[in-house]
Formats: structure tokens, C-alpha cells, sequence
């Protein structure tokens, strides 16, 4: 059986940090659909039987009319897929839900309550199938939606077996107010395949003792902790094995970069080292300056920032270097500064802090220069 | 540190020039202009190298405008017994730069470690350090007062002359550690760094908290909007068995209105079957004599015509032949033949107009009554056809709708006296179904305004990475604040200890200094805060500097610098004391003065001088003089 698995598209939800340029808002949520429709182009592709939504398709509160259009077209472009949605803690069937009160194509089906299984059957393979899921009803789920009155669902061996659903594979013992979903409970079941979403990033495909799940993570990155490519999950799945592969969806990326400065002596250098880290212009960076800092190197976060600014679609830099000082020389000065150096250094033998200690020096040598500032006042 | 030679390839004005310097005290003469400062300058450049690159002032100004001659030179220098030299050549930029330096002692070049300077590999102090204690470029009337160097000699000078205690915190590099400090966090203030970030954690946990308790909320309102949905749904359900009855009762009440209009039509019909029955009765009464009047009539004609017809036959029959007898008796009396025929006339008029009256009657009667009867049947909702030949049917009909009218009639009158409490019922229905019917539209209503300010508030995700994020900056600057507190603290400590260790030293040494540079002139001066010296005068009282000549006060900042230099040398290894015109505003007298004191304090510490001149003074003998 073919099935792509598309989780936490959260459309129409645009990061903060794009909401002080409305054409930029506007481009990121184009790329979302964009991505999504990467997605159905997958469906299309592999001529899918069927499409698997774990959750977080949209925000409840954000989502616009256009939106909800968009996705009922999407659906109806691909109307030999069976579309099955399992809202999630974003986008909850509750009252009032889009879910509810929009008429979907025919060809979807979304989990409204509890547990339930939905039975497809497919003369193209022969097999049939049923995709349990459940709904969330409100923002939060402590209790398993696997469970239900406590009960686990006993699974029929003679269907493919399949589990879409929002919330938190946990081991035994943890906790967690989103639809915990333990991993023993997946063995004692045996899905054949359980497509989950509300975890981010892609968690690889996990096999346990009786089953085999897996987070395709989000398909378009929103913010720092959504780095690198993103997407969906595309494949096959069958009574006797899972093959699905990681298919890229998104559009623009985002980069966490640790860039070390130590040995580097002015601003171009700097700048010169940002840009070779930081190759593509169209990305969304987040540039930490690490290392020692050449205690003369007079460097401006801010007009890096500003600079950057012009050269990609977003790169912000911020500060974790420390100051390369030379206290060989000063240590036998005959001056305050001397003096100053050997007490701290005299500090440092029994400091559990060095790096307090050298950051201490650092600023005391700069307050014989000049002022005490800091490269990045935020 | 003594130098001993200096051969500039290239750098200023100067190209090939060569000079020799000896211990004590060098002076180097020249006019305006020809290029003094750029031998001191040359020395800093050989020690410490030029600035970064070709863009910068000074790298541009001692290039040679003769691009044929090298950049650069070199110096012999000695420095605790071990011979040096150093070769520069400097090019476009720093990278460019070719520094070689020669231990000739030892007969070895020495490799400078990466990014060092000649300066700090073998005098160990820095550029910054040099700058203040061997080369006075410039000798103002004032130091520089951002220089924090400098600054906290002076402030012990400060408060050796006014008694002040000992702490570092006006000293300005303190000043500077506290400024930072302040920008970080101000306790009175609150508009620190750390001040603005707390607010900001603070702010943003509040619009998390308030995200989640307004999406908490519009989760309850769906609830409720659930909830009362369902209820309503069941009220649905149960107005299905209460509309029924109550349509029991709109239909009971139906029948009984109908009733009365039924009893109407029926008591109307019963009349005129009455007054019919009463018209057939007297019909009957005058009818039925005058038919058999007329029968008997006509059935003697019938019999005449017939004898007429049949005589001969009949004549063969006797009683024929009597009743032609009679017939011939009648027939000879014509009257009884005309009161006869008269009679039968009168009698079929009679006959003709009592019928026409009485089929009128009849008529009208039967009209009324089928008209009656399509009404009742109209209300009995049954079929009639106007017609006297289907009124038996229509008849038929009417009994048995009239029937069935009864026994609903009868069920009727049940159901009414049932029907205050089925009316009760269904309006307290109503009133529960409009109640929840409101309740939800209501509660929707509010929950859809929520949720629509949840959309325009932040998302609840993202301020929960920006608190992540602004937790992060505040360890950051709570880590720096605590740095800049400890730099502080070790500050504090470290001026308690220099002033200890040399503090009294320097005091002393600047007092004699400027004794001797003025001929015991002023012993005693006095620094304020801002650098303002004050001098007792001949009169014994205190006068601040302004008070004073610009010569007199640029003896008491050079008695200051040499004893900075002195202190802040080494012992072991004085460095030397490069004085750039220092005597520029003095007359003859002082300038004597401040020279043999100057040449005093190089021979008692063992430090080289080198000063720059215009003209030569006589009592530059016994110096090494250098002409340009």
C-alpha cells in the first residue's frame, strides 16, 4: 500500500520574527502552501492510496478562509487518495473546529472523537486496511488517545493495521499532557505502521519490538528549533514491512551556525568568515560568534547585523566570544594593569570559573582603554 | 632599554639617515618641521610596527613620497646586557610588513611569535604601555583625562595631597567598570540591560500565560457550546413526542370547532329532511287521491279506446255487449261526456300545478339540502357529487363520515380536558430549546472572540522559544554583570596594593622633581579630581594652576611623567624616555632648570633620555647632541 505522511504543516502560523514585515509574512506562508503542495505532488506522484495528516495541519486561531479553500482544492486534486486527518492539539475538532463546520471533499476523512478505525479496502493489492486515529478535542490531552475506557485496541492480523495520530511517544513511566503514547502500548497493539505527529523533527523511522512509527517532523521550518531540511514521509507499507524514505518539502531553511573567530583581526575578516559559513542567501541564519575575540578587534554586532540584513532573506548574529587577551606581557608590568592582571590571575588558581575570571580581566583591561562595551547591546 | 643606533632607510621626511645615541641624556636638534617627532615616531614603529593598513593616517604619512626608497630601517637597542636589532621594512598593509629581529649577542635571529611585536617580545610591555611611559608626544598643559592609565596615578597624587582615603572608586578605570556595570543593571534606575530583559521575561511570560488562559478558556466555551448542543439535540428529540401531542391538540381542537359547524349542518339537515318528509306527507294527502282519480280516468279511457278499436271482437263477448249498452247510454248524454271530460281536464290542471308547486318546493327544499350536505361533506373532508340521483350515495357518505366525525369528536373532548397540561409542557419546551438555542449562540459567540484574539495575540509556541531565548541573554548579561563586579572588586584590590607597594613612591618622586625644576620653588601641589593643580605660592596659600604661567604648569606635568616613568619601569631594566620639545613654553632660566633636572633624574635612574629641541642651550653640554 503507498501512503505519504505529511504532519504539523501549521498553516497561516508565520514566526515573530517576520511579523514586522508583512511581504515577508506573506512570503513565508506562501511557502508553507507551498510546501504542502510539495506534498501532494508526492501523493500524485507515487499515486498514493493514501494520505496520512497527523495533526497540527493548520492553527485553529490564525487559519484563514483562503487557507481552508486552498486545502479543500488540494484534496480534491488528488480524488484516488484517501485523505485521513487526526487533528491535533492545534487544530483540535472542537466546537466550532473548521473541521466541523467545513464540507470536505469525499475522498477525506477526519477523526472526529476517540479511538476509531476507519476500513478501506483496495483491489489494486488485495489487502485491506484499517487507519486507526482519534482526535484531539481541546489544546491539551493528558489521558492516551490510544486508549480507550483504558482499553487498548485489540487489532484484526488479517488488515493492514495503520495508527495516525497526534501527541508524545514516551517510555514507560514519563508524562506528558499531550496525548502520551507509550511505546509498549504500540508493541502490545502491533500497527504495522503508526504515522505520529507533534515532535518536529524527523525521528527517522523507528522500528520497537511489534511495530514500527515514525515523525516526519514538520514539512516547512518555522523557527530555530525546525533547522535544516524538512518534509514528508513517502512509500510503501505492507503486513510484512514498512519502506518509507524522507522526502525534502521545504522551501526555505533554517541555520543554526557556531562560527569561530579566534585568529581573525577585523571586521572583513569576520564578515568574510560569516559568508563562507554561511552560503545560501535565500536561508534564515542564526549566527553565533564563538572563540576568542583579538582583544583590538573592534567589532559591532549591530552594524553586522545591519549588513547582513541586505545580503540574506534573514541572518541575526549574537555574541559568545570572549576576549583574547595577552597577559604574559602585562602579568610583569610595574603599573595598576600589572597589578590588576596578577590578582586575577592570583583569583584563578582556586576559581571554580576561569572563564568568570578571564571575562572578569577582560573588562578590566578594556576600562583602562576606553569604555566598558558590549559588542551586542540587544 | 638604551638605543644605540637607528638607521632610517625611508620613513617621513628622513632617507638614509643615521644616528647614534649614548646613555644619559641625547638630544636631538632641528627647526620646525624637520622632522623630529618622526625619529621618535620611527623608534615606536620599529618596537611596536605601523598600524593595519595603507588606509590608515599614519601609515600614509611616513611613507617615503620616493617610491624607490625602502620603507623602513633598522636599530641597534640593548636590554638586560643582551645587543638587538631590528630590521622593518613596511609595506601596504600589515600583512606586507617585513620585521627581522636579531639577537647579536648571541649571533642568532630570534622568530617573533605570531601577531607580536619586537616591544613585547623583548622589553615585555605593551604598545599601550609604552605609549605611556617612555614616549610623550605631545606634553600638554593637561593630560589626557580618558586616559585611564594615567588616571589613577594622578588620583593617588589626588589624594595624597588631600588627605583623602584610599579606595579606588574614583579612579577611572572604576568609573568606567561601574558605567558598565550601570548599563547592565541599575538598581534605582531599573533601565539597565538586565532590568529591560527581566521586564521583557516578565511581559512575555504574561502573554503566555494569557495565550494559554484565553485558549483555555475559548476550550472551556466549546466545551459548554458541546455540551449544550447535545442537550438541546435531546430536547430535539423530545419535541418530536411534544409536537405530537401538541398537534393532538391542535387537531382536537380542530374537530371541536368543526363540531359545532357540523352540528349546525346537521340540525339544518334534519329540518329539511323534516320539511321534505312533511311536503311528500301533504303531497302524499292530496296527491294520492288525485293519481288514483286519474288513474281511473285514464284507464277508462284506455278501456274505450281499446273497446273502440277491438268491437267487433268484443262485440262477440255479453259483457261487452252490457257495457256497450252503457257505453251507448253514456254516449246519448253528451253533458256527462263534457262534465266528465271537464272534470278530467280541471283534475289534470290541478295535477299539473300542484306538481310544479310541489316540485318547486321540493326543488328548493333539496337545493337547500344538497347544498347543506356539499358543505358538511366539504367540512367532513368527503367526496359529493351535486347530483339528486347520487344523494342516496352522498347520503351514505355523510352517515358514515358523520360516524367517524363522532368517535374523533369524542376523543377530541379527551384530549382537551388533557390539554392545559400538554400546552404547559410544550411551552416550558419551548422556552428550554430558546434558552439553549441562545445559551449556545452566545457561548459561541464568545468563544469565536477568544479564539479570534488568540490569532492576533503570539502564537503561544514562539513566545515560549523568545522566553527560551531572553532566559538566555539574561544569564548571559547576569554572567557579565557578575564579571564586571568581580573586575571591580580585583580593581579595588589591586589599587590598594599598588598604592602600597608604590603609590608613596611616585608622590615623593613628582614633589622632587618639581622642586628641583623649580629651585625649591614649590614643594607642594595639590591635584584635584579634574586634574586641576594647585601650588602653594610664596605666600603660603594654595593657588590653582590657571594662577599660574602655562611653563609653570607644564613643570608640574612633566615632574609627573618622570615620576610615572619611574614608577612604572622596572627597576632592573629602566626603559628609555623619548620628550618630544619638551620646553617649549619655558624661558631660559626654567628651561635650564627643568633640563639639569631632567638630566639629573636620567643619570640617578639610569634612564636614557632622548628630547627633541629647536635650538641649542648651553647648557646642553654634557648631553649627546643630535642635528638634523
Amino acid at each position: 500500500m503507498r501512503i505519504v505522511v505529511c504532519a504539523d504543516a501549521h498553516l497561516d502560523s508565520v514566526h515573530p520574527t517576520f511579523k514586522s514585515s508583512t511581504v515577508k509574512t506573506k512570503l513565508r506562508q506562501e511557502e508553507q502552501r507551498l510546501a504542502f503542495s510539495k506534498a501532494i505532488n508526492e501523493v500524485k506522484r507515487i499515486d498514493a492510496h493514501i494520505l496520512l495528516l497527523p495533526g497540527d495541519l493548520f492553527n485553529e486561531g490564525s487559519v484563514s478562509q483562503d487557507t481552508i479553500a486552498f486545502l479543500i482544492n488540494s484534496f480534491k486534486s488528488i480524488p484516488d487518495t484517501f485523505v485521513v486527518i487526526s487533528p491535533g492539539n492545534n487544530d483540535p475538532a472542537s466546537y466550532g473546529s473548521a473541521y466541523l463546520t467545513t464540507e470536505w471533499p469525499e475522498n477525506v476523512y477526519i477523526f472526529r472523537r476517540g479511538l476509531e478505525a476507519l476500513e478501506l479496502s483496495y483491489d489494486d493489492f488485495g489487502e485491506k486496511v484499517r487507519v486507526y486515529g482519534a482526535a484531539f478535542q481541546g489544546h491539551s490531552c493528558r489521558n492516551s488517545l490510544l486508549r480507550q475506557n483504558n482499553t487498548l485496541p485489540i487489532l484484526d492480523k488479517n488488515f493492514i493495521n495503520i495508527l495516525v495520530m497526534h501527541g508524545n511517544v514516551l517510555s514507560e513511566g514519563e508524562k506528558n499532557d499531550c496525548n502520551p503514547i507509550f511505546v509498549k502500548d504500540l508493541d502490545t497493539c502491533g500497527f504495522d505502521f503508526c504515522a505520529f505527529g507533534h515532535v518536529h523533527k524527523f525521528s527517522d523511522i523507528v522500528v520497537t519490538d511489534n511495530t514500527v512509527y515514525a515523525y516526519p517532523g514538520v514539512c516547512e521550518g518555522r523557527s530555530f528549533s525546525e533547522t535544516g531540511s524538512c518534509g514528508i514521509l513517502s512509500g510503501t507499507v505492507t503486513k510484512d514491512s514498512v519502506d518509507l524514505g524522507f522526502v525534502k518539502t521545504s522551501v526555505r531553511e533554517y541555520c543554526v551556525v557556531n562560527i569561530d573567530i579566534t585568529g581573525l583581526d577585523s571586521y572583513d575578516t569576520v564578515l568574510d568568515r560569516i559568508h563562507s559559513c554561511c552560503t545560501n542567501s535565500e536561508y534564515i541564519y542564526k549566527i553565533t560568534l564563538v572563540g576568542k575575540k583579538k582583544y583590538d578587534l573592534k567589532l559591532s554586532i549591530a552594524r553586522l547585523n545591519e549588513e547582513l540584513s541586505t545580503e540574506y532573506f534573514y541572518a541575526k548574529v549574537y555574541a559568545a566570544y570572549s576576549e583574547d587577551i595577552n597577559i604574559e606581557l602585562l602579568k610583569y608590568e610595574n603599573s595598576l594593569k600589572g597589578c590588576f592582571v596578577r590578582c586575577m590571575l592570583k583569583k584563578a588558581e582556586t576559581s571554580q570559573d576561569p572563564e568568570l575570571i578571564y571575562q572578569a580581566m577582560a573588562y578590566g583591561l578594556q576600562s583602562f582603554d576606553g569604555e566598558v562595551l558590549f559588542d551586542d547591546n540587544p | 632599554m638604551t638605543i644605540h643606533e637607528l638607521k632610517i632607510y625611508g620613513f617621513g621626511k628622513h632617507c638614509n639617515l643615521e644616528i647614534s645615541f649614548y646613555d644619559g641624556t641625547n638630544i636631538i636638534l632641528g627647526r620646525n618641521e624637520s622632522g623630529k617627532s618622526t625619529v621618535a615616531s620611527f623608534i615606536r614603529a620599529l618596537l611596536y610596527g605601523m598600524p593595519e593598513n595603507n588606509t590608515s593616517r599614519e601609515r600614509k604619512k611616513f611613507r617615503p613620497g620616493n617610491r624607490d626608497v625602502k620603507y623602513g630601517g633598522e636599530m641597534t637597542f640593548e636590554h638586560m646586557g643582551v645587543l638587538y636589532k631590528v630590521t622593518s621594512e613596511f609595506g601596504e598593509s600589515k600583512i606586507n610588513d617585513v620585521t627581522i629581529l636579531y639577537n647579536v649577542t648571541a649571533n642568532e635571529k630570534i622568530s617573533l611569535g605570531e601577531g607580536m611585536t619586537v616591544g613585547e617580545t623583548v622589553l615585555k610591555i605593551t604598545a599601550d604601555t609604552y605609549d605611556m611611559v617612555s614616549y610623550a608626544a605631545q606634553l600638554s598643559s593637561k593630560p589626557n583625562t580618558d586616559n585611564a592609565e594615567a588616571d589613577y596615578l594622578f588620583d593617588r597624587l589626588m589624594k595624597n595631597t588631600v588627605d583623602s582615603k584610599n579606595s579606588a572608586t574614583d579612579i577611572l578605570a572604576c568609573k568606567r567598570l561601574k558605567a558598565a556595570k550601570n548599563f547592565v543593571s541599575s538598581s534605582q534606575a531599573e533601565n539597565g540591560i538586565l532590568d529591560l530583559l527581566q521586564k521583557k521575561k516578565e511581559k512575555t511570560e504574561a502573554a503566555i500565560l494569557k495565550v494559554d488562559s484565553v485558549i483555555q478558556e475559548a476550550e472551556q466555551k466549546r466545551n459548554e457550546c458541546s455540551k449544550m448542543q447535545q442537550a438541546l439535540n435531546e430536547e430535539k428529540d423530545k419535541h418530536i413526542s411534544i409536537q405530537s401531542d401538541m398537534n393532538e391538540v391542535a387537531k382536537a381542537v380542530e374537530i371541536v370547532s368543526l363540531h359545532a359547524d357540523v352540528k349546525k349542518y346537521v340540525k339544518e339537515i334534519n329540518l329539511l329532511d323534516d320539511e321534505l318528509a312533511d311536503a311528500a306527507k301533504r303531497t302524499k294527502r292530496i296527491r294520492t287521491p288525485v293519481n288514483i282519480i286519474f288513474g281511473v280516468l285514464i284507464s277508462i279511457i284506455a278501456i274505450c279506446v281499446l273497446v273502440l278499436i277491438f268491437t267487433p271482437q268484443i262485440n262477440k263477448l255479453s259483457f261487452m255487449a252490457n257495457l256497450c249498452k252503457y257505453l251507448n247510454i253514456w254516449s246519448q248524454n253528451q253533458y256527462i261526456y263534457m262534465l266528465f271530460g271537464a272534470g278530467a281536464i280541471l283534475l289534470i290542471l290541478f295535477k299539473i300545478i300542484f306538481s310544479t308547486i310541489y316540485n318547486r318546493k321540493v326543488r328548493l327544499l333539496r337545493d337547500e339540502l344538497f347544498t347543506i350536505e356539499e358543505a358538511l361533506s366539504e367540512l367532513l373532508k368527503i367526496e359529493y357529487i351535486y347530483s339528486a340521483k347520487k344523494h342516496s350515495t352522498n347520503r351514505e357518505n355523510i352517515n358514515i363520515a358523520l360516524d367517524n366525525h363522532k368517535s374523533e369528536y369524542k376523543r377530541a373532548r379527551m384530549v382537551l380536558e388533557n390539554e392545559d397540561n400538554k400546552t404547559k409542557t410544550y411551552n416550558e419546551h419551548l422556552a428550554v430549546v430558546e434558552n439553549y438555542t441562545e445559551k449556545i449562540a452566545y457561548t459561541k459567540a464568545s468563544a469565536d472572540a477568544l479564539t479570534k484574539s488568540v490569532s492576533e495575540m503570539e502564537d503561544s509556541y514562539f513566545l515560549k522559544e523568545e522566553l527560551s531565548e531572553i532566559n538566555t541573554q539574561i544569564e548571559l548579561f547576569e554572567r557579565r554583570y557578575e564579571a564586571l563586579s568581580l573586575a571591580e572588586e580585583i580593581m579595588e584590590e589591586a589599587y590598594q596594593r599598588w598604592q602600597s607597594e608604590t603609590g608613596p613612591e611616585f608622590s615623593k618622586d613628582a614633589a622632587d622633581i618639581l622642586e628641583k625644576m623649580t629651585n625649591g620653588r614649590y614643594k607642594e601641589m595639590k591635584i584635584s579630581r579634574n586634574f586641576d593643580i594647585s601650588l602653594k605660592n610664596d605666600a603660603g596659600a594654595m593657588q590653582r594652576a590657571y594662577n599660574y604661567s602655562g611653563a609653570t604648569v607644564d613643570q608640574m606635568y612633566l615632574a609627573l611623567r618622570l615620576a610615572l616613568v619611574k614608577s612604572l619601569s622596572s627597576k632592573d631594566e629602566r626603559l628609555p624616555v623619548i620628550l618630544d620639545d619638551p620646553f617649549v613654553q619655558y624661558d631660559s632660566e626654567r628651561k635650564q632648570l627643568a633640563y639639569r633636572a631632567v638630566d639629573e633624574f636620567s643619570k640617578e635612574n639610569n634612564i636614557q633620555i632622548i628630547l627633541t629641541a629647536c635650538l641649542k642651550e648651553p647648557f646642553y653640554n654634557g648631553a649627546s647632541i643630535i642635528e638634523l
